[in-house]
């Protein structure tokens, strides 16, 4: 008996490894592919930009405005609590940890440099990931449900280039001013706090600062917040664009897109420090 | 101002139809989507004159909505061709299908308004995009239309969630000839309404023949509207052409499924009666 189970056993793994690299290979692939799309939708949305006037599909201006008041402007009061939280949170986390160096002061330097590089890019990123991207998801979801797509085709306005293209180069200019914001708030959070413990005053906590802060750490973060700007949108309209099995499809639509941008903005923060600390 | 540029119209004059343009050609039209086993319209011919009423019949399933999404040139064919206005539309530039567009209107069958707009918005966002016109001269046009579907001037500001279901069919309508379209599609446009408001839009879309002279292409499940309003009707059975003609014609025809398709015996017409 177990001489003819024995040969089962290995034919089994063998078998089983099979199905499940078919499984990974289908996920890369269908991964492969969305990101093509996504490149492809990218270029699609400059070239509405750049050439859509010789196709009778202009980029609305003042569309663009309305987005950057939807997306920037009433996500401030957000945006200013969460900097004005995460100030503190760091500033308390600093203090503590680098009491048992008996550096505390040094709190300035640790905290300028991870808020501007990091933390204002990705809180921002995030936020309007879970604010505008999910909003853009569901109204594209929803609008293809409806036929609203199919509408707008027929009257010959592209939907790219109508719901896409200004929410994309609206939000290219908000999350960047979002985190520039972002960091004012943070640093001024951080330095009360450093003030309320160590007695530092805000005028010194400003100059330490700025004596540490470049353009360049400036510039890394707002370089880094524009990425995401992209990777929301892109990743929002392909999840409201392929929608499909009513209202469901929509909350999934809905919830894929913002989970799936905050993945990306957090591998690719990841892949873009690794790059520019390497080189 | 010349809204509709001279189009060339490649249009083979057949001695017997020398005095009726054919606006719409379909030849051997085969539409498959993928996963399916069996193509959903199985080599289709057909053509609508200019100036008529032409209205697609058929049962649940037998493919008219896939039609009308290829005649509108929302979807591709496998094979076959489709000409509107002598233009094949299966391999069209994009200057020229925006300029095919701008001389058709649609009126999806849920009415397909933006949900985010006013009814007046609606109306407005065509000639918008695509007219060079001062803001009054547009709206005086919208209203124009709303007047001719009979709706209010206070549904102008209204948002088509606060609609009737007749009353979205006629701003839907109203929206599909905002541009003043020479020819009009539309989906289920009676589907769904109490006999009256139903009557009322077969009533339209007569009107809208008649008035504006449009060549109009009806896909409906309804017979007592689709026998009131068709100058020509084409039955579509099961992805295939069972028969095209005008209603007498049909009424003649011996085949025993075009008899049961009209006076509704067919077990999937019966159903769609209640749709
Ligand atoms: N996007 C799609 N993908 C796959 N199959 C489809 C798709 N759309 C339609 N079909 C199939 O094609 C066939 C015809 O569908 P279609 O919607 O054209 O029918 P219809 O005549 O409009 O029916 P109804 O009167 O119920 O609206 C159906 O069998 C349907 O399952
Ligand atoms: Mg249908």
């Amino acid at each position: 008996m177990t001489d003819n189970r024995d040969p089962i056993i290995p034919v089994r793994f063998i078998a089983f490894v099979g199905q499940r690299s078919i499984v990974a290979a289908r996920c890369i692939r269908s991964g492969v592919e969305e990101l093509g799309l996504g490149t492809t939708l990218f270029a699609e949305c400059l070239f509405w930009l750049g050439f859509g006037k010789y196709r009778h599909q202009t980029v609305r201006v003042p569309t663009i405005f309305e987005q950057m008041m939807e997306i920037g402007i009433f996500a401030i009061p957000i945006a200013t609590v969460l900097s004005f939280a995460i100030g503190i949170t760091l500033a308390m986390q600093g203090i503590a940890l680098l009491k048992t160096f008996g550096a505390e002061s040094q709190v300035v330097l640790a905290v300028a440099l991870s808020v501007v590089r990091e933390f204002s890019p990705l809180i921002m990123g995030i936020l309007v990931a879970g604010r505008s991207g999910s909003a853009l998801a569901a109204r594209l979801a929803t609008m293809n449900l409806s036929q609203e797509l199919d509408a707008l085709r027929s009257m010959s306005i592209n939907p790219v280039r109508f719901l896409v293209t200004p929410t994309l180069i609206a939000t290219l200019i908000m999350l960047p001013l979002l985190t520039f914001w972002s960091d004012i708030i943070t640093l001024a959070a951080s330095a009360l706090y450093t003030w309320n413990q160590l007695g530092m005053s805000f005028q010194a906590y400003g100059v330490t600062t700025l004596g540490i802060l470049n353009a360049n750490h400036i510039m890394h973060g707002l370089g880094k917040s524009a990425i995401f700007a992209v990777l929301i949108v892109i990743i929002a309209t392909l999840n409201g664009l392929f929608v499909s099995g009513g209202a469901e499809g929509v909350g999934r639509a809905t919830t894929r897109a913002v989970v799936l941008s905050i993945a990306a903005i957090i591998i690719t923060d990841m892949l873009f420090i690794l790059l520019v600390t390497q080189s | 101002m010349n809204r509709h540029p001279p189009f060339p119209s490649g249009l083979p004059n057949s001695p017997d139809n020398k005095e009726k343009e054919r606006i719409i050609e379909v030849e051997n039209l085969v539409v498959q989507y993928p996963g399916n086993p069996e193509p959903t319209l199985k080599g289709i011919d057909f053509h609508v004159y200019s100036g008529e009423i032409m209205v697609i019949m058929g049962g649940s399933g037998s493919g008219k909505s896939t039609l009308l999404r290829q005649l509108i040139a929302l979807d591709k064919p496998n094979s076959g061709s489709i000409r509107l206005f002598g233009k094949n539309i299966v391999k069209i530039p994009p200057l020229d299908l925006h300029d095919l567009r701008l001389r058709m209107g649609v009126a999806f069958q849920g009415g397909a308004m933006f949900n985010s707009m006013t009814v007046g918005e609606n109306l407005l966002l065509p000639l918008r995009e695509h007219l060079n016109l001062a803001e009054t001269q547009m709206e005086i046009m919208s209203r124009m239309k709303l007047s001719f579907v009979n709706l209010d001037m206070s549904t102008l500001d209204k948002m088509p969630s606060e609609l009737s279901g007749g009353m979205l069919k006629r701003a839907a309508l109203a929206r599909a000839i905002v541009m003043d379209p020479l020819l009009l599609f539309c989906d289920e446009p009676s589907a769904g309404l109490d006999p009256a408001v139903s009557a009322a839009i077969d009533d339209l879309i007569i009107k809208l023949r008649d008035a504006l002279n449009m060549t109009i292409v009806v896909v409906t499940h309804e017979r007592t509207s689709a026998f009131k309003i068709a100058d020509r009707i084409t039955i579509l059975d099961r992805g295939e052409i069972l028969k095209v003609g005008t209603l007498d014609e049909l009424q003649n025809s011996k085949n025993q499924r075009v008899q049961d398709l009209l006076i509704g015996n067919a077990e999937n017409v019966d159903v769609n009666a209640w749709l």
